[in-house]
């Protein structure tokens, strides 16, 4: 046993050229594929921390006509839902309200009192026994229990009160006194819940009445059910519910409503089947499994280059292999040194990339999918990975082992078929090439789509456009403010919306003609729309300061042919006064979906103000602006964005994705390229002799190195013929998860192409320049 | 000990077959010293493949110590090559990334042997041909005489009943060639049945038997007259 290890070490050292291209192929693509698994991992895992996990649901709605499903309930259903039905032990409201309405939080510190915009979300007693919560200090039982208390994470108690219990301290969010009743330990980054502070819904005030009734779909519900319970038949228990039946109904008799459903805690992260909502952090599926593949194809390369190394320098290990089975070694003996030999080097590699993907994860997780890994703690996947190495290397040296150890034992001077080894190097090569090739066209492609949703016009103008709140006090004086800010020489107009394209946004549902229509919807001033540059296709835009005009619909194209609207109907409180074209207001994943402006008139509708700055001296618009805000609302820290940098961060999962591939391309183009110049290195290597003979019947140098660059320019032809179909299959579903995509032209390909035959090609020729230009003399001595 | 009876030795290349040995029969007692001499391509060397088990023949029947070999397992066959067979060859096929003391180690590996005792053999060895002080050096640091002297000392370190010897000289000049010569013949005293394949009509005359051997027949098998 001892000698067999002894001999493994001794080959690996004796070819310090394989071992080491090897060893640094090996890793890097360990390292890819470890991260890509801890990352797939992860995601498929979101909130599998909760001990409740298999028995926890949420409630959605679906309503006639809708592709998609909605989180926002109205308020009781859960309560009454868990009342009737026996199955269903607890149900809780979770609101992120912090998404919609910001407001200034603030408490008295060491330091004294202090002022800031927290995100935060409205719960109620039941969450804490539906989900686990980690609780560190405070009343651990029931912490939701008694009104006006809220429960923060161990990060935000950190920041606000140090490392002291904050238990019994207080709150004050807006106009309101919370007390801290408990302090949670910070929620593993893959858990629905991201608001560091939940605060107890109020019982009374606009939200806590609104969820009493039925009349307010706002809320996001979980329900926790018994085990053992049957999806489909709780589903078909809870949509026969009276209650929910006559509630959910919008047509007057109760013929058409909508459904609700209840979706697993587990697939919440992956599903497409939902709205976007700020309740939802999605990452489609096909990205992750995208991304698998990836991982698994670079795998791969490496094991091909392993592979073809091997086979490459079995004619130098023939020899030795004779001679030790002259001696009376057994072929097995020789295939387990050779099994030893491969099996140290994946184990090395496996250890070492380890240890080099904690730092990667460490230093660039943050930057690249938004969050570190959970890295150690997931040591049973890294184990197994450990594990699955060894499995691989034994595998993997199958092929080299039983071909060097095949047939008689004499010794094998005169190379055995050649035509056999190179038919199989080739089919290795060109799956190397093929894999590159399509890795180069699929980055190709991301960088073109991401660079698109960048650059495309989304319908409206968002460049220089600032972003603030309103709050009360601009509120109270409006017009002093909008006439103060126009003051300033850089501004050149502003207007008032509920919100603005790219944030969270809000549905609302009329009843048109029997029809139930629901839509996206926003209050807007009568500038707003002039403001931002929609156009207007059909009837018209607001009349300015006109009275009657108010609570007018202006709905987009969309909303009308889905409806059926025509100008002039009545909606709502008002009529349809004009048809916009259509714009996207979330990311270009999605397609269109209706949507439509109210004319408010009361600013209380208007949460923020969108000032339209010039292109000059914009920081001291910035400041001057700033100035005039705290001198409106001394009470409130001023805060604002650009509504450019801010739709970049809709594609923040588009660049995270970019990124990804492209940094997985990357690795697997250097894994390739260390193939490739391996393959040249050993097949000039092995063709000394010959470049010998011709040399010294007269070949020029130009024409051994043609004849060595030959070979490989045909495996670069047909590996492009092979990967360039797989590529286009691959990148028209990836394409396929934008509503509006960029075009799969053919130069992707052709650069591609171009690219691998141009490593290749420069590989091989710098390693035949070599071997051609070498003292035939010198290649003539061996044997 | 060796028994060939028929053997023959051909390639299939198309429809065309070529043979390489035909209707070889041959006894080899233990204890002979047999030379066997020919022209290039007579089938020498593939006659001696044969006999040590290194390639077998198309048609006849191997004996060997009276257990029939033509047809063994690759079991069997290792356990021949470790028991009862060394191999020394002209381009002396020493293992290059192991010393001299590994090399003549290598076959004791195989055997089995336990470590003490493997030392003990392989200093036994070292001392004989007096290649105590090179024991740590490669073979590439040896001249051709000594690397031919580690390949002896390699063959015959595991004790085996015969010795095939393909052109043992034909790397080393003439001085050399009769040192090695001579310490066959010693070889043989102690009792080691030898076979080589020679070019040179002054080594073949060493061993007791001469077999000449043209176009893959043999055409004489005599004594050797001294």
């Amino acid at each position: 046993m001892k000698h067999r290890i002894r001999f493994a070490v001794m080959n690996l050292k004796n070819s310090p050229l394989t071992t080491g291209l090897n060893l640094i192929g090996l890793t890097t693509a360990f390292i890819a594929f470890i991260l890509v698994i801890l990352y797939v991992w992860n995601e498929h895992h979101f909130d599998c921390y909760n001990r409740n996990a298999n028995e926890i649901y949420r409630l959605e709605t679906k309503g006639p006509g809708d592709s998609k499903t909605s989180v926002f309930l109205f308020g009781p259903t859960g309560e009454t839902l868990k009342n009737e039905i026996p199955e269903i032990v607890a149900s809780t409201i979770y609101l992120p309200w912090g998404k919609w309405d910001q407001v200034t939080f603030s408490w008295e510190s060491p330091q004294g009192e202090v002022k800031s915009y927290e995100d935060y979300a409205y719960s109620d007693e039941k969450l804490t026994e539906i989900f686990s919560f980690d609780f560190i200090h405070g009343n651990t039982a029931n912490p939701l229990a008694m009104p006006q208390t809220a429960i923060i994470s161990e990060s935000f108690a950190r920041k606000a009160w140090g490392k002291n219990d904050p238990t019994g301290r207080q709150l004050t969010v807006g106009k309101s006194v919370f007390t801290i009743a408990a302090v949670f330990a910070d929620l593993p980054e893959n858990s629905v819940f991201e608001s560091p502070i939940i605060l107890k819904l109020p019982a009374n005030g606009s939200l806590g009445e609104s969820a009493k009734q039925w009349d307010y779909s706002n809320f996001p519900q979980f329900i926790l059910v018994k085990s053992g319970t049957n999806q489909k038949q709780l589903t078909e228990k809870i949509n026969n519910q009276s209650i929910v039946q006559s509630k959910y109904s919008f047509s007057n008799n109760g013929a058409v409503s909508s459904r609700l459903i209840v979706r697993p805690l587990r697939d919440l992260r992956l599903t497409d089947e939902v709205s976007d909502s700020p309740m939802r952090n999605s990452k489609p599926r096909t990205f992750i499994n995208t991304l698998l593949g990836v991982g698994v194809l670079i795998l791969l390369v490496a094991l091909i280059n392993y592979i073809n190394f091997a086979t490459a320098s079995i004619p130098r290990r023939i020899k030795s292999i004779s001679i030790n089975r002259m001696f009376g070694s057994s072929r097995s003996y020789l295939i387990t040194v050779i099994m030893a030999e491969t099996m140290m080097l994946f184990l090395i590699s496996s250890l070492l990339a380890i240890s080099i993907a904690y730092y990667v994860n460490k230093q660039f997780a943050q930057q690249v999918i938004g969050y570190v890994l959970p890295y150690f703690q997931n040591y049973p996947l890294l184990i197994s990975c450990v594990i699955g190495s060894l499995f691989l290397g034994a595998i993997t040296c199958l092929y080299p082992a039983t071909y060097c150890t095949a047939g008689k034992p004499m010794i094998k001077l005169k190379s055995f078929n050649t035509k056999n080894k190179v038919n199989f190097r080739g089919v290795l090569s060109v799956s190397q090439f093929a894999a590159t090739i399509a890795l180069i066209a699929v980055s190709i492609l991301v960088i073109k789509q991401v660079r698109f949703m960048q650059e495309t016009n989304l319908g409206f103008m968002k460049d220089g456009t600032m972003v603030i709140r309103m709050n009360k006090d601009i509120r109270k004086n409006y017009s002093s403010f909008e006439n103060k800010l126009k003051s300033c020489p850089s501004v050149k107009d502003l207007a008032c919306s509920r919100t603005v394209p790219g944030q969270a946004l809000e549905m609302h549902s009329f009843n048109v003609e029997g029809k139930n229509c629901r839509l996206w919807y926003w209050a807007v001033d009568d500038h707003y729309i002039d403001l931002m540059g929609f156009s207007i296709i059909k009837g018209r835009n607001y009349l300015k300061n006109s009275e009657a005009e108010k609570g007018n619909l202006i709905c987009n194209e969309t909303a009308a042919r889905q409806y059926g609207w025509k100008l002039g109907a009545k909606i709502g409180d008002g009529e349809l006064v004009g048809i916009l074209k259509d714009f996207n207001f979330v990311s270009l994943r999605e397609k269109v979906e209706p949507f439509a402006f109210w004319l408010s008139g009361s600013n209380t509708s208007f949460n923020t103000i969108s000032i339209k700055l010039s292109g000059d001296n914009v920081s001291q618009a910035i400041d001057f602006i700033g100035k005039a805000y705290t001198e409106f609302c001394p009470d409130t820290p001023f805060s604002y964005f650009f509504l450019d940098d801010h739709l970049k961060m809709l594609y923040s999962k588009e660049n995270q994705q970019l990124k990804l591939i492209t940094a997985f391309s990357f690795l697997s183009v250097i894994v390739s390229i260390l193939g490739i110049f391996g393959l040249s290195t050993f097949l000039c290597l092995s063709k000394t002799k010959e470049i010998g003979i011709r040399k010294v019947n007269g070949a020029k140098v130009a024409e051994v190195m043609v004849m060595l660059n030959k070979d490989f320019i045909k495996w670069v032809a047909i590996s492009f013929v092979i990967a360039s179909p797989v590529a286009f299959f691959i990148m028209n579903k990836w394409l396929g998860n934008f509503a509006y995509k960029t075009h799969l032209n053919g130069w992707i390909f052709a650069v591609s192409g171009l690219v691998t035959l141009g490593i290749a090609l420069t590989t091989v020729s710098w390693q035949s320049w070599r071997a051609a230009t070498r003292n035939p003399v010198e290649s003539l001595r061996y044997e | 000990m060796i028994s060939l009876k028929d053997i023959d030795k051909y390639y299939d290349a198309g429809f065309q077959r070529t043979f390489i040995l035909k209707s070889i029969n041959l006894e080899i007692a233990e204890g002979e010293f047999v030379s066997i001499m020919g022209p290039s391509g007579a089938g020498k060397s593939t006659l001696l493949n044969i006999m040590g088990l290194l390639d077998e023949p198309s048609a006849g029947d191997y004996s060997f110590m009276d257990q029939p070999v033509s047809k063994i397992n690759e079991k069997k066959r290792a356990e021949f090559h470790r028991n009862f067979v060394g191999f020394i060859f002209q381009a002396f096929h020493l293992i290059e990334e192991m010393t001299v003391y590994e090399n003549i180690e290598t076959p004791l590996l195989y055997k089995g042997m336990k470590s003490s005792l493997r030392q003990s053999v392989v200093a036994d060895m070292l001392d004989r041909f007096h290649m105590v002080a090179k024991k740590n050096l490669f073979p590439a640091q040896l001249s051709g005489g000594q690397q031919q002297l580690v390949a002896i000392a390699r063959a015959i370190a595991g004790s085996p009943k015969l010795l095939l010897a393909d052109e043992p000289t034909g790397n080393l000049h003439s001085d050399q060639g009769k040192e090695i010569m001579e310490l066959l013949q010693k070889l043989n005293n102690e009792g080691i049945t030898i076979v080589q394949v020679t070019h040179n009509e002054e080594f073949a005359r060493y061993g007791k038997r001469i077999i000449r051997l043209t176009d893959g027949m043999i055409t004489s098998d005599l004594e050797t007259v001294k």
